[in-house]
């Protein structure tokens, strides 16, 4: 799981441009969205969407699942652990 | 026309930003606190954004009546990124931010949304006479009683639209270049000493030497200026620059390495440096601003103070 929380960090900040983010300064366990966290917004989560299709095949098949699932990098590698093939 | 008066002259070439022909230090992440706003920028839309901020800089939102836009090739980067993904992922799962970043009207919309400016918004494409266009648009909403319009030229150079150009056999004569302009421009009123904008005109097509000459002839007597009070800013070749120099005998000719720098919206680099020096000189003469970019888009820029 922490091999996979690391991944993901490093794969948010190629894709997202988080320009003057380094892995170490997200905290796994912080909102992604909103105050108090990443502050990511909407185009965000359509590229965190296609982060998860293109890099590990999975497709979120029921949208109001998504504001757990991309609360944030814990929860996204847990949805990922549990539904990749 | 009626004359338009450009009260302000930002330029951005390179890292440096000059206001009015004089240099002045900026800091991006000042102008544009919003990191997540910062992040989806690319090179040209910074560029562009810092230029039109800088330039409406001390305005309210309110009194700006209009951002008009130039570029040739637009926002060629995220374009590029854009076109990549299409091949890349078959049509398929496509990046949302190239593409919004991509639209030619990119650098209009992040200024109208930074700084809440919610009038005339339009973007010229209209190859080498971009700028030319959007000046007149500029001209005439002033005429039409419109305070303060912002008007903006940007374009960038990225390796692979280098390498289309050369392959195309475009870039033969000629190195390319980028670069972002704007200017504030409201109503002439005398009494001022700005420069202002008398008059412009635009052809395409290849115009012979005598023609050329011709048309500058005609715009100078239109506006009852002699040919010998004016300095020529111009781009074009070295047999039509000693044509007008023979032929007319201006005050002087700047002539702009356009070997060492071509891009379609490079008129706005000269009507910067002619404002700027009509500013700094404080001495009333006129400008004509002979534009003859690649040999096909002319355009003719008259200038004088008011």
């Amino acid at each position: 799981m922490e091999e996979l929380i690391e991944k993901l960090k490093g794969e948010l900040i190629a894709e997202l441009n988080l320009e003057e983010i380094k892995p170490a300064d997200i905290d796994a366990e912080a909102p992604l969205f909103g105050d108090g966290g990443l502050g990511l917004d909407s185009i965000d989560a359509l590229e965190i969407i296609l982060i998860l299709e293109r890099n590990y095949g999975i497709k979120i098949d029921n949208p109001a699942q998504g504001k757990e699932i991309f609360y944030s990098v814990k929860t996204l590698a847990e949805y990922i652990t549990a539904h990749q093939k | 026309m009626q004359p338009i008066t450009i009260t302000k002259s930002c330029q951005l070439k390179g890292d440096v930003l000059t206001v009015d022909g004089c240099e002045e230090p900026f800091d991006f992440k000042e102008l544009v606190a919003d990191a997540s706003l910062r992040r989806r920028m690319s090179r040209i839309v910074k560029m562009g954004v810092a230029c039109g901020l800088k330039c409406a800089e001390g305005l309210a939102p309110e009194t700006i009546d209009g951002i008009i836009t130039a570029t040739g090739l637009g926002c060629l980067a995220d374009t590029e990124k854009f076109m990549e993904s299409i091949v890349v992922n078959n049509e398929r799962l496509l990046n949302p931010t190239p593409f919004i970043q991509s639209t030619f009207n990119t650098i209009g919309g992040q200024i109208a949304l930074l700084r809440g400016i919610h009038s005339y918004n339009v973007t010229y494409v209209h190859r080498g006479l971009s700028f030319e266009s959007a000046l007149i648009d500029a001209a005439m909403q002033i005429a039409e009683g419109r305070r303060n319009i912002l008007l903006g030229a940007v374009d960038e150079i990225t390796p692979s639209s280098a390498d289309i150009q050369r392959r195309l056999g475009m870039t033969r004569e000629y190195e390319l270049g980028e670069g972002a302009n704007f200017f504030l421009i409201n109503a002439a009123t005398p009494g001022r000493h700005r420069p202002a904008v008398l008059d412009i005109a635009t052809r395409s097509g290849r115009l012979t030497t005598d023609e050329m000459i011709e048309w500058i002839v005609e715009i100078t007597k239109r506006n009852g200026i002699k040919t010998s009070d004016l300095c020529i800013y111009t781009n074009c070749d070295d047999e039509l620059a000693k044509t007008i120099d023979d032929k007319f005998e201006p005050i002087s000719i700047t002539l702009f390495n356009y070997k060492n720098c071509e891009y379609p919206t490079l008129s706005a680099r000269f009507l910067d440096s002619a404002a700027s020096d009509m500013y700094i000189i404080r001495k009333d003469y006129n400008v004509l601003i002979v534009n003859d970019y690649q040999h096909i888009n002319h355009s003719l820029i008259l200038l004088g103070k008011m």
